[in-house]
């Protein structure tokens, strides 16, 4: 009786402890939110100041409705974490913004009214059942004024973005005026009358998707002022620009202006520029001296090839043999090209840039430049003559290349507060210089800031072609209507650079966190080093070969210059032939060989991390414990 | 307190007067090493993160922790020195406790054994640490929550064997809860409330919230109240095992 008593006691005391447990985890699940204790490197779980500042300087109420289907979380774990994150970040939103942005959850079930208010929202549905529903997990931000924006559906390949997209979505509604960009181009970008027209330009694709987003203000490239309404300046391969352009250009940054600019060393898209401006090849780019000012200056007459990212074309020369051949100047950069934490290329998986420039970052300029673009190690500055014109040699281009072991920088973002490039005051009037007008141009009045004001915000890409249509999108009419199908996401870039530079200081300071690309780096060096030595080493046995087949050929033409000649073929002309035969395919093993030793060394390095791991420490642990053994053993027998 | 630590102290060596530590550690390196080379394409990604490392521990723990708690109680029981240790003037709780401590400090000795993968992904590239050291806290929290279950099935029996067998099986079910495949058995016919209580008892939502780098409140209530929790049941089945 008495254990029965014990027994029921100890099942009650279980039960207590069981309910204990789950209230307490309970408990701290919906009341602990928000305590952790952040670790990663880029402080991923932290909000930024960005985001904080947006927050509370929310003027109106905002409301921020979150749809997440049950259904979706059931079917996908990932999502329902995700959702948990999202829902926890916003009711974090909502404590920072004082209140002014409230939160509603919402369970969009099949045929509901939540439903359909999701779907008129612009929320995209994505079938979870086999008969069709729909889950859904967006968000709509609605203002008083009933101004709304929303994220159709959080990507999971965005989450390390989700707070900026989160941010940038209440910024956006928040302060709906479209921004202005203006462009300032030497090439037809914009489109040059009406369509249809004699002498017509089209519009690029590039401007469609601009336009979509952003207010579009022309600025003639002889302009002495850029407009105060622009936010960006967008500045398409500058070449002759006046001194009272530049003069412009650079009091506009100075006053605080973000610009994005495309600078080229060769654009090969000059030839359809309005004739005036083709200018020969670039020995001189005035707008370097802008360039310089900010801290980067790009490379004349040198464009960067990279042999990882050659984009493979096919060489049409010969019709009957249709070929495809590596051209190492025209690049196909991925995500090892860019700097996977800047939010401008964050969720950028290809871009294409035909012959891009090369930035130099210089020292000592007070600002800070950081490489967005760069080519892989594999690269090489290639003088620009031997890609210009109608075909350039390619295979040669392949054949002389001689990887210089550094990334080349493509395109980079600076930061800080630029000085002018107009030292000794405002350029000066000329009487040579006049606008289409007829009137010289004169800088434009009021005093010259020296210095900016406020932080520099620029992004300087060392390519133009790159927004040119042929390299990236290709247009079709499906049903009489235009769709754009991009090959690349140079379009992607453009607007998102557009955007970031755009923004406010506190969204544009929001970059993604998230790096997820760390690179086994000791591998890349011992590739690196294998590949140097083996291109020395192939290149020795190329001319070898070369001067063994130019041998050979020089014997067998011998052979060829008629019959009495082919008698001429002496017996040592034969032996040499056989000679030179059997020593190239000993040259050609050789080649072969030194192409296995670059991969030797890594292989080994990854053996040998394998035996470390794995057996390294219980072998020895296990020769510690047998010397212990032994020793106690001749203890006892002692 | 000072009980405990003699409890440990003893507990710990009689660890190493047998050759079971040594297999036991032996084990559990060659496959903690073996398993990201070999099954998690360490090398082939060459990305310098140990994801690969710790995604194998739940998996890992679910057989090697249960071995080593399945002789805390039982063999003390078989042996018969359990009425040795209770006729120390010691409390059960302080037992227990002891006990424990000796086997979550065996297991972290263990756990820290691994540090040459570290090492090697540190050498390779440039890692983030922080997260590293996050997942590390994380492993030896749920190695702790395991041995605690461990130590509670030892409790009560004799046998070892089905000590192991009904830990392992525990152990698998405490991990596997917050699976989608266990959660949709439960969804057809519990209550949200129910599958819900299910899903936040899983070790392993919570192990992969820590490895990103996190250290949740949350996640440290979890594990430090499941083994608060294991513990108390272990203490209540000594004790009723005592009387009987």
């Amino acid at each position: 009786m008495k254990n029965l008593g014990r027994t029921q006691m100890a099942l009650a005391g279980l039960a207590l402890g069981a309910f204990t447990l789950l209230a307490v985890n309970l408990f701290s699940h919906t009341l602990l939110t928000g305590a952790r204790l952040d670790l990663t490197a880029d402080r991923l779980f932290t909000l930024s100041d960005g985001t904080r500042t947006v927050l509370k300087s929310l003027q109106e109420p905002l409301t921020a409705r979150l749809y997440f289907s049950k259904i979706l979380g059931e079917r996908s774990a990932r999502h329902g974490q995700y959702y948990g994150r999202v829902r926890e970040l916003l009711e974090r939103y909502s404590q920072l913004s004082g209140g002014r942005l409230k939160l509603e959850l919402y369970d969009p079930e099949p045929f509901s009214d939540a439903e359909d208010r999701a779907v008129a929202a612009g929320l995209q549905g994505v079938p979870v059942t086999e008969s069709g529903d729909s889950g859904y997990f967006g968000l709509v931000v609605v203002s008083s004024t009933d101004l709304e924006g929303s994220i159709p559906f959080f990507n999971l390949e965005r989450e390390n973005f989700v707070e900026y997209d989160l941010t940038k979505l209440i910024y956006t509604v928040a302060n709906p005026k479209k921004k202005t960009v203006g462009l300032l181009s030497t090439l037809p970008i914009d489109g040059k009358g009406a369509d249809g027209m004699m002498g017509a330009k089209r519009r690029w694709a590039i401007m469609d998707q601009i336009r979509e987003f952003f207010e579009v203000r022309e600025i003639p490239i002889d302009a002495n002022e850029i407009p105060k309404e622009v936010d960006t300046l967008m500045v398409v391969h500058p070449k002759g620009l006046s001194d009272i352009t530049l003069y412009a250009i650079d009091q506009f940054v100075l006053r605080g202006g973000s610009l994005l600019a495309f600078v080229d060393p060769n654009a090969e898209l000059e030839g359809s520029g309005p004739p005036e401006l083709q200018v020969m090849p670039n020995d001189k780019l005035e707008f370097n001296r802008l360039l310089e000012s900010w801290g980067l200056r790009l490379t004349l007459g040198k464009v960067a090839g990279d042999l990882e990212a050659a984009l493979r074309i096919s060489k049409d020369d010969d019709p009957r043999r249709p070929q495809t051949i590596d051209h190492v100047a025209w690049l196909g950069l991925g995500k090892a090209n860019l700097d996977a934490a800047d939010i401008v290329v964050g969720d950028i998986e290809k871009l294409h840039m035909p012959t891009p420039g090369i930035l130099e970052i210089l020292e000592g300029s007070g600002l800070q430049a950081t490489p967005v673009l760069t080519t892989g190690l594999r690269s090489m500055a290639i003088d620009t003559a031997k890609v210009q014109g109608e075909s350039p040699d390619l295979p040669a281009l392949l054949r002389g290349f001689k990887p210089e072991g550094r990334k080349l920088v493509l395109a980079a973002r600076v930061a800080g507060s630029p000085k002018t490039a107009f030292k000794d005051g405002k350029p000066a009037y000329k009487e040579s210089e006049r606008d289409k007008a007829g009137k010289p141009t004169q800088a434009a009045a009021g005093p010259q800031l020296m210095e900016a004001a406020k932080p520099a915000n620029l992004l300087v890409v060392a390519d133009a072609d790159m927004l040119f249509d042929a390299f990236w999108v290709q247009t079709r009419t499906f049903f009489g209507q235009k769709v754009q199908v991009p090959l690349a996401d140079n379009g992607a870039f453009v607007v998102n650079a557009l955007d970031v530079l755009s923004g406010s200081d506190a969204l544009v300071g929001l970059r993604a966190r998230g790096r997820t690309d760390r690179p086994f780096t000791l591998v890349d060096d011992i590739r690196k080093q294998a590949e140097t030595h083996f291109r020395a080493k192939e290149e020795e046995l190329q001319a070898k070969l070369k001067a063994l087949q130019d041998r050979l050929a020089q014997l067998q033409k011998k052979g060829k210059d008629g019959p009495e000649a082919a008698a001429m073929v002496t017996p040592e002309d034969k032996t040499a032939i056989a000679q030179s035969r059997s020593e190239m395919v000993a040259v050609r093993q050789e080649l072969r060989a030194v192409q296995r030793e670059l991969r030797r060394d890594i292989e080994s390095l990854e053996a040998r991390l394998k035996f470390i791991n794995i057996a390294g420490l219980p072998l020895l642990l296990g020769l510690g414990t047998l010397v212990l053994w032994i020793v106690r053993r001749r203890r006892k027998e002692a | 307190m000072r009980n405990v630590a003699v409890i440990a102290k003893r507990e710990l060596r009689s660890y190493f007067s047998t050759p079971l530590a040594l297999v036991f550690i032996v084990i559990f390196l060659a496959l903690t090493g073996a398993f990201p080379f070999y099954l998690g394409g360490f090398f082939a990604k060459g990305q310098a993160n140990l994801e690969g490392f710790f995604g194998f521990h739940p998996w890992l723990y679910l057989l090697l922790v249960p071995a080593l708690a399945m002789r805390l109680w039982a063999e003390e029981r078989k042996t018969g020195t359990i009425e040795l240790l209770m006729t120390l003037p010691i409390s059960t709780a302080e037992a227990v406790l002891g006990k424990f401590l000796a086997a979550w400090a065996f297991a972290g000795v263990a756990l820290a054994l691994t540090f040459p993968m570290w090492i090697t992904v540190n050498v390779l590239g440039d890692p983030d640490n922080g997260v590293v050291v996050a997942s590390y806290l994380g492993s030896f929290l749920m190695a702790g929550a395991f041995l605690a279950i461990g130590s509670c099935l030892s409790a009560v029996t004799k046998n070892q064997v089905i000590a192991f067998i009904v830990a392992a099986t525990a152990c698998f079910l405490f991990t596997m809860s917050g699976m989608e495949l266990v959660l949709n058995f439960f969804r057809a016919w519990a209550p949200d409330a129910l599958v819900e209580t299910i899903a936040s008892l899983s070790f392993l939502t919570h192990f992969t919230s820590v490895t990103k780098g996190v250290i949740d409140i949350r996640d440290l209530v979890f594990f430090v109240s499941t083994i608060a929790f294991w513990l108390f049941a272990t203490a209540v089945a000594v004790e009723l095992k005592k009387s009987v």
